[in-house]
């Protein structure tokens, strides 16, 4: 599990636990407990907060059977080590992953999907999430090896990963020859040797791959796809970040779609 | 002193000033991929390379994000310690407006993340922005994170920080740029393509752009916000932003 080797010499009562158990401040807790998807094993709530949003936290968790905690400020931050908890801390169970074929055949007729060839770093599997939900993505597959879905992902990704389906595959080349079989325009994003969004037509079946920060979208993966898909350029860095280029493919997306007057993209 | 750990980021600032670099330091692996590079172009401009840790560098400490476990193969902890790239101030970052071809700049308003400046001076980089502003007041510094998530970004596109936005827009504004707010609740049309030199306001991740702010700008854009989260990150916003801005 991720973070093992982060717990370091931590004296405190939280370093027996892993770090990416822990989500923090209203808007993750209360996502988490709203959506009531991910199982919260402990909670805690300041004292503080306000009676009214107290009540709310109370009554969510008493409906998912999960015992709150009150608490002080002081004793939160001694836990999460950091300042930004607003009052509100607790401590997650493992992610619980759609299956892959419910998460296929619970998108509409024109889906969009999003498959993350190993993306590793729990900041940008985070803010795909978050894109992938404002953006109107049907379903998200995890592959390879990516960063574990925790509490840092659900921190960075804003609560959205209590709201994006997400399945897991062992064998992304495979899912890729199946969904182009079953109708689907698979696209790989890539720096290299692609083509702009605007050349492709994007409003059908849609899969987009993402491959990992370091090396982009694996060579077994990328043959097996309909084509590349990349960003246009007009400054000296080679590259944008990978969170930052799926948001803006997304954006394409969505926005061919619109602008095709259908809204779809709204639809699920 | 930064202790920068993307050897992306050390690379471009020995091929920008090499002068602030003030050593390598390898850590106990031998250097790979991108870090063999550092090290052949620091030996070449003639900074230290050395084995171990940085003197008087801060030890290990606990990573709240786990981004270093989670990547895995990055533990070796080599870095590099550099000056942090000087501010160019207000008239320099905006003396290219006005030119034949026009420029996008950006203004970060309080933004409070590092790897949001950090992402965002990335993007601007990627897209040729000409400069950024940034305030000094309620906002993350730029750390050695910023310079790593920007990954080359902080080295290539010049910035300036100012205490006061509002005054520093309306000298933008006097220097002939077009200043564009972006709000989720923005009313105008995001245009397509750069018929004049644009300034683009990107707002803090909890709050958006001040009333102060909002005045100074000509327009107010908005991405067509979806699903049940109020809006982009800001560093993804920014992008989309920018890449319907520099449409050819």
């Amino acid at each position: 599990m991720d973070g093992r080797s982060s717990v370091g010499k931590s004296s405190t009562g939280a370093g027996r636990n892993r770090p990416g158990e822990w989500i923090w401040g209203r808007r993750v807790v209360l996502e988490t407990l709203r959506a009531g998807r991910w199982p919260i094993r402990d909670l805690w709530l300041s004292e503080r907060v306000e009676p009214d949003l107290a009540e709310e936290v109370r009554r969510l968790s008493e409906a998912l059977g999960v015992e709150v905690q009150s608490s002080d400020a002081e004793a939160i931050r001694a836990r999460c080590h950091t300042d930004q908890h607003q009052g509100m801390l607790a401590r997650v169970g493992e992610y619980p992953l759609q299956g892959l074929e419910e998460l296929l055949e619970g998108s509409g007729d024109r889906p969009l999907w999003l498959l993350l060839d190993a993306v590793q770093d729990p900041h940008n599997l985070g803010a795909i999430l978050r894109c992938a939900e404002i953006l109107g993505v049907d379903g998200v597959v995890v592959s390879g090896d990516h960063a574990p879905i925790n509490g840092h992902v659900a921190r960075s990704s804003a609560g959205a990963a209590n709201h994006v389906l997400i399945a897991g595959s062992e064998n992304l080349v495979g899912l890729v020859m199946r969904l182009r079989r079953e109708g689907v325009t698979v696209l790989a994003s890539s720096a290299l040797s692609s083509e702009p969004a605007r050349s492709y037509d994007l409003k059908g079946k849609l899969a987009l791959v993402v491959g990992n920060e370091g090396h982009g979208v694996a060579e077994d993966v990328l043959e097996v796809c309909d084509g590349r898909i990349g960003i246009e350029q007009s400054g000296r860095t080679e590259s944008l970040n990978v969170a930052v280029a799926t948001g803006v493919l997304l954006y394409e997306v969505d926005r061919q779609r619109r602008d095709a007057g259908d809204g779809s993209a709204c639809s699920s | 002193m930064l202790e920068l750990k993307n050897p992306h980021s050390v690379l471009a600032a020995l091929q920008t000033r090499a002068g602030d670099v003030v050593e390598v330091r390898l850590g106990d692996q031998s250097p790979s991929g991108a870090w063999q590079q550092v090290v052949e172009l620091a030996r070449s401009v003639g900074v230290p390379v050395r084995t171990g840790r940085l003197p008087g560098g801060q030890p290990k400490r606990r990573d709240k994000s786990g981004e270093k476990s989670a990547r895995g193969g990055r533990t070796s902890l080599a870095v590099a310690a550099v000056r942090p790239r000087s501010d160019v101030g207000l008239d320099e970052l905006l003396q290219s407006a006005g030119a034949e071809e026009h420029g996008i700049w950006l203004a970060l308003d309080r933004l409070q993340d590092p790897h949001n400046i950090g992402a965002i001076f990335r993007t601007a980089a990627f897209y040729g922005v000409r400069g950024v502003l940034l305030t000094t007041n309620q906002s993350a510094p730029l750390s050695g994170t910023a310079y790593d998530v920007a990954s080359g970004g902080l080295e290539h596109v010049p910035f300036t920080q100012v205490g006061n936005l509002a005054r520093a827009l309306r000298g933008a504004r006097d220097a002939g740029l077009w200043v564009m707010g972006t709000s989720e609740r923005g009313e105008d049309e995001l245009p397509e393509g750069t018929d004049r030199d644009w300034l683009v306001v990107i707002g803090s991740e909890e709050r958006g752009l001040r009333r102060l702010t909002l005045e100074h700008c000509d327009v107010v854009c908005g991405i067509p916000p979806r699903g049940e989260i109020a809006s982009l990150n800001a560093s993804v916003a920014t992008a989309v932003m920018l890449t319907v801005l520099c449409r050819p």
